[in-house]
């Protein structure tokens, strides 16, 4: 097990260098020019020239991106060119609120589907099976952020139950999760619900009823727990999804997160910033990733890495 | 009991099979419905111009924000409303369904043809060919989609043909993955290597061997990509990094329609709607496809009762050990009228041994459906 997180913790590494080499490719090599952007319409070029000069832009690519890597591993990002505070300082203050939100929408996600998923697999082909089939379905294909500006529509503009936009209690984030786990709900649903169907009819769970255990018991003693292992693999397949959705959700929701970071860096070329945090995303992305190998072993005795 | 008799009398390979058609099938049924679906909305979205004979970005300031229904004072119907420019949203929508259309399925296309050529050479090759192209693509799929795009997005310039290209960048190594596996187990086929033996270029190998094997999954995954794409698409747009405007997009018209909330919803509301239902559209299509093409979720998705059974070629003791012959299992004693999916699958595991058998299956006195339990 040690050695196997070993290896892995490596690959994650020359993953994360990966992520890094092509985030200073795209953003440097590719077309625009950052002193420019800063200067915005009072950029002459001399002006250009020495912003590029207190930037380091003026120096070979193949330098910048030595020292690029060289700063990555020391821990020094930069400074925003806009903020002018360190760059993955201003990341890291607004990990907590996107940290939030995904875990909210994880709570959401499980709880759900295995709620609705459970609920159709009582009766396989019944309406509302067939009810739930179709809901889940359009949950997975309507955009989410559409489904937040429906969210607001109803429940901020019509009903005034709950806030639109910004971060604050557990009322502000209602709609901001909700948004979020829809699409992951209808995925999750239908992969609980076929799970359900096909292990209802197994040795074990009729040997489990067949003691006396009540469905109930059946169903979460002795199904939910064979049901962990797709559930977890799904979600580890799907946080690469969620990533997107969280920028465009705190995009909808004016969210003070890392994905609205993002988007407000790229529309600003603030280089170092764009960097830190997609590097930093990255970084948290791999490791989760990891995490959901690790939980394998933890959940199935029979998996073993080696 | 000699072997011959023991064969299931019923295969697809035999008469009694490929000839019905493929529309006989519950499966086929539904793949045909979808299918017509699908078709209707593709035809209404690449039909825009007859649809919608007036330009849908015509502006009429008088007449901006108006609701669904309205008569405009050219004659015209506003059926979902007018935007703050006073151009109708109907007309964008349609002509939306178009762009986001043409971008989805030329993204797949590319994605698809690039992502399955990289990975059916890596897998044929092996080697260091097999180890660049895998690597490439394990990073491609550790990186998030969505956050790549915007990324690349945030740098080119916003035009259909980058919106293209980013789209499929982010997509090559989906196709890849899949192409890989399918290549790696059919490459050591004897009938690669015969055709090896007999000549066969390695080129002539892959298009004629190896392709045609492996495309089932490719074209499914292929058909449920497209909704994703369209979803990636109207995502970009709507973050201001897709489709430039005026073109008319779904996510730049929902985007828009977001400053106008509260006095106007349906310029959100009706972009919207329509996507979904357009992605759900290609999403059953899409489900109905593998139904139909992959054999193995034919027992997944239908809870069905065994009402007779072919002859079956089984050694082991069960009440299913029967040599010809119709037997009705709902009869069968000990075993009841409940003989649903679960159970066949289990009886299916211990008939492995003997290799695939056949099994008429489907609800009393309605058309019996083939099943192969495997």
């Amino acid at each position: 097990m040690l050695g196997f997180l070993a290896r892995r913790l490596l690959a994650a590494l020359v993953v994360v260098w990966g992520a890094l080499t092509v985030i200073f490719v795209i953003v440097r090599v590719l077309p625009g020019d950052p002193a420019a952007v800063l200067l915005g319409t009072y950029a002459t070029p001399q002006l250009i020239a020495e912003q590029r000069q207190r930037l380091g832009l003026n120096q070979p690519r193949p330098v910048q991106y030595v020292l690029f890597m060289r700063q990555a591993v020391l821990g020094d990002w930069g400074r925003s060119y806009y903020e002018g505070s360190g760059a993955m300082r201003l990341v890291l203050g607004r990990f907590p609120a996107t940290a939030e939100l995904a875990l909210a929408s994880l709570a959401l996600t499980v709880g759900a589907s295995l709620g609705l998923g459970s609920l159709a697999a009582r009766r396989p082909h019944s309406g509302l099976d067939r009810a739930i089939e179709t809901v889940s379905l359009a949950a997975q294909a309507a955009p989410n952020f559409w489904l937040g500006l429906v969210g607001i529509l109803i429940f901020s503009r019509d009903l005034k139950w709950l806030p639109s936009f910004g971060r604050g209690g557990l009322w502000h984030l209602v709609l901001p999760s909700v948004t979020l786990s829809v699409q992951f709900i209808g995925l999750l649903t239908r992969l609980v619900r076929a799970g359900i169907v096909e292990m209802a009819g197994q040795d074990f769970a009729r040997t489990a009823r067949a003691k006396g255990l009540t469905e109930l018991r059946v169903l979460v003693r002795h199904i939910y727990r064979n049901m962990l292992i797709p559930v977890v693999t799904m979600i580890g397949l799907q946080l690469g999804t969620l990533v997107g959705g969280v920028v465009v959700t705190e995009t909808v929701f004016a969210w003070p997160g890392l994905g609205r970071l993002i988007v407000t860096a790229i529309e600003n070329r603030d280089y170092p910033l764009v960097q830190a945090a997609v590097a930093f995303t990255a970084m948290i992305f791999v490791l989760t990733n990891l995490a959901v190998d690790a939980a394998y072993a933890c959940l199935d005795p029979r998996i073993r890495y080696r | 009991m000699s072997g011959d008799a023991m064969m299931p009398s019923v295969s697809l390979g035999s008469p009694g099979v490929s000839a019905r058609r493929w529309t006989a099938t519950p499966r086929g049924r539904r793949l045909l419905r979808m299918g017509v679906l699908l078709i209707a909305v593709t035809i209404a979205g690449l039909g825009a111009p007859v649809l919608v004979p007036y330009d849908p970005l015509v502006q009429r300031l008088e007449q901006h924000l108006l609701p669904p229904g309205t008569r405009l004072s050219d004659g015209q119907i506003a059926w979902l409303g007018t935007d703050q420019l006073g151009r109708d949203l109907g007309g964008q929508v349609v002509h939306g369904a178009r762009i986001s259309m043409l971008v989805a399925s030329s993204t797949v296309v590319l994605a698809g043809v690039s992502g399955t050529a990289l990975g059916l050479c890596a897998g044929y090759y092996g080697g260091t060919v097999d180890t660049v192209i895998m690597r490439l693509a394990d990073l491609q799929l550790s990186f998030p989609a969505l956050l790549l795009a915007i990324l690349i997005a945030a740098i080119l310039e916003p035009s259909v043909l980058n919106v293209i290209l980013i789209l499929s960048v982010i997509r090559w190594a989906v196709f890849t993955r899949l192409a890989y596996g399918s290549v790696l187990s059919l490459r050591e086929r004897q009938f690669v290597e015969a055709a090896l033996a007999q000549g066969a270029t390695h080129a002539r190998v892959i298009w004629a061997h190896i392709l045609p094997n492996m495309l089932t999954p490719i074209i499914i995954v292929a058909t449920l990509q497209v909704g994703t794409q369209m979803l990636a698409e109207a995502a970009l747009s709507f973050l201001g990094l897709g489709i430039p405007r005026p073109l008319p997009s779904w996510g730049v018209t929902i985007s828009e329609g977001r400053e106008y909330l509260d006095n106007a919803w349906w310029i959100a509301t009706m972009p919207g709607l329509f996507l979904t239902f357009v992605v759900m559209t290609v999403g059953w299509f899409g489900d109905a496809l593998r139904d139909y093409l992959d054999p193995r979720g034919r027992w997944q998705e239908r809870r069905v009762k065994i009402v007779a059974i072919d002859t079956v070629t089984v050694n082991i003791p069960s009440p299913f050990q029967m040599t010809g012959g119709y037997v009705d299992v709902t009869d069968t004693p000990g075993l009841g009228i409940e003989l649903n999916e679960g159970l066949v699958r289990e009886y299916a595991r211990r008939y492995d041994e003997e290799g695939p058998c056949w099994f008429w299956a489907g609800p009393r006195g309605a058309e019996w459906e083939p099943a192969r339990i495997w």
